[in-house]
């Protein structure tokens, strides 16, 4: 009977330590069963995304998203760009990754989402672009995160700042000098010229020649112009009498290849060329080149008598297209006679160079 | 012999709790595979992620306490295990003046204005900065003052162009502000208050047309996270 009792009492402590151990053990499992299993994820590094503005407010603002992905895919399925406090994110992302393709899905409200596609995304560099939106209101830092089916994940932030811009403004006054004068006959004209008025003695003009800057002792005129007008200037010639006069009498000045033996008067552009005669300086921006004008432009050197008729109106002499600075011009003055123009000691004309810009 | 039994019973129940729970203690570590993630491995009684606006901690119950958070203004930190806290991703910018007003220019000067452009980030690699202008310093007729293209804006010159001081300057010459992009500033890492001064120079020649000048800089930082 005591055995029978003991034994009973020995059945029941040992069902209760099995049931003990059982739920002991029930308990540990289900700490184990407890722990969250996730499905994979893997992290995105080097995220960036370049936005054509940062300023707060900008609407339309252009999106260049680019990263990497790690090792353990290919990856497929949609990746969720959410980015705080944006908002009008529009247009249809396109993109590139290493083995897969990358297609705009959706794009709304703070919200990017494309699909990795194709053969899926491989570890290498992922792009994402075309897409736009507007910038928070408010400026800081705003944290973008990843997220969707293809598993990727990771964070990145941008930066939204008041006011992005620097207008830098300045002022540039218009200006323009000019300088025309005589000089002894054989001397260059030069960008540094600097003299004012004068006279060009033609001397005792005479039916066997053509009188001439220089040839002889005959001055030729310098004229320098240094502008900035962005249309350029131009360099006028008038003349007092229209041609050389002596009370009536007058040598009238005409368009026309003075010869020996035919009266004539007037000036052109030397034509000699090269830097004694006309140039500029070299600056940057490029100074525009003087360029003779008109029946000024003609064959006009020492022996070669081309000239343009002189009148009582302003006419352009030379000119240029555009700001130059020291652009110079040499200019002869030439004059025949004929066998029957009265003889005078005192045949004269004055011209008078005039330099407009046009700003 | 019923006692013996017993005892052996009570014994297994207490090898059985031991082998259960030590290894809670002795093995934790980060568990994945191919297809899992168990992010939380440290087998004691309760616990789960604490969060914030700025940080995520794991808590636990039961576990053995060595440390605490530690926070600063600037950093953040925890210690004893497990310790898990997470920085966001922050990057600000700032631009101290947008407008830079040269007045009238000469010859005879170099005008000059400075902007400083200011980033801080915790950028695992970094950040860059850009200039990008809408055109040349110009005029509505199109004038303009022509890009420095020799490294240096002199007076005189004709030359337009910028210059940058502070160590994170990307150049240490003068360069164009053009419709092209050009980096002005970057680091390779976190930063705090990166300060690159940017001064824009303007030098005319004779030949710049009279006018008015104006032309838009747009600064564009970007962290790389």
């Amino acid at each position: 009977m005591n055995n029978e009792r003991l034994n009973m009492n020995y059945k029941t402590k040992n069902f209760f330590a099995k049931i003990l151990t059982v739920a002991v053990i029930a308990v540990s499992v289900f700490q184990f069963g407890s722990l969250p299993a996730l499905a994979a994820t893997f992290t995105a590094t080097g995220i960036s995304d370049v936005m054509s503005r940062d300023q707060v407010n900008i609407t339309g603002v252009t999106h260049s998203v680019s990263m990497t992905l790690p090792s353990g895919g290919p990856f497929s399925g949609t990746l969720i760009l959410t980015y705080a406090n944006f908002t009008g994110f529009a247009g249809t992302a396109t993109g590139s990754c290493a083995g897969g393709t990358v297609t705009g899905t959706s794009s709304s409200a703070n919200v990017e989402t494309v699909t990795l596609g194709g053969s899926g995304c491989s570890a290498g560099a992922l792009t994402i672009t075309n897409f736009t939106g507007t910038n928070p209101s408010g400026a800081g830092s705003n944290t973008v995160t990843l997220t969707g089916t293809a598993n990727i994940v990771g964070s990145f932030a941008v930066t939204t700042v008041t006011l992005d811009q620097v207008t830098v403004s300045a002022t540039v006054n218009p200006t323009i000098t000019f300088n025309v004068g005589t000089q002894a006959s054989g001397t260059a004209c030069s960008g540094s010229y600097s003299g004012n008025g004068g006279t060009v003695g033609l001397g005792t003009l005479t039916t066997g020649a053509v009188a001439t800057s220089e040839n002889g002792s005959i001055n030729n005129i310098c004229s320098r112009l240094t502008t900035n007008a962005g249309t350029g200037a131009v360099v006028t010639v008038q003349s007092l009498n229209s041609g050389l006069k002596s009370g009536s009498d007058t040598i009238a000045s005409a368009t026309a290849t003075l010869v020996a033996g035919t009266s004539g008067y007037g000036v052109c552009d030397s034509s000699i060329g090269g830097s004694s005669e006309t140039g500029k300086d070299s600056t940057t921006p490029i100074s525009a080149s003087p360029t003779a004008v008109g029946t000024f432009a003609s064959s006009c050197t020492a022996s070669a008598h081309s000239v343009g008729a002189l009148t009582s109106s302003p006419q352009t002499i030379w000119n240029v297209s555009a700001a130059s600075s020291n652009a110079y011009y040499k200019i002869l003055v030439k004059a025949a006679i004929s066998g029957t123009v009265p003889a005078h000691s005192d045949y004269a004309d004055t011209l008078t160079f005039i330099a407009t810009g046009t700003f | 012999m019923a006692f013996k039994t017993h005892s052996r019973n009570i014994f297994k129940i207490f090898l059985a709790f031991v082998i259960l729970t030590i290894p809670k203690l002795a093995f934790g570590d980060t568990m994945t595979s191919g297809s899992f993630i168990i992010t939380s491995d440290d087998l004691t009684a309760g616990g789960g992620n604490i969060n914030s606006a700025s940080f995520i901690a794991e808590s636990d119950i039961g576990g053995k306490a060595t440390g605490e958070n530690i926070n600063s203004s600037s950093f953040k930190a925890c210690a004893g295990y497990p310790c898990t806290l997470t920085v966001n991703p922050s990057i600000t910018f700032t631009v101290s003046l947008n407008s830079i007003n040269f007045g009238t220019l000469t010859s005879s000067i170099m005008a000059t204005g400075t902007t400083t452009i200011t980033t801080t980030e915790n950028a695992t690699s970094g950040y860059i900065t850009t200039v990008v202008a809408d055109g040349h310093l110009r005029t509505a007729g199109g004038s303009f003052v022509p890009d420095v293209t020799d490294g240096s804006v002199t007076t005189g010159a004709g030359e337009y162009g910028i210059g940058l001081t502070g160590a994170a300057r990307a150049f240490a010459d003068d360069e164009s502000v053009t419709t092209t992009k050009r980096t002005v500033a970057s680091s390779a890492g976190a930063v705090t208050n990166s300060a690159v001064t940017v001064t824009f120079k303007a030098a005319i020649s004779n030949t710049v047309a009279a006018g008015s000048y104006s032309q838009i800089a747009t600064f564009i930082s970007t962290g790389t996270f």
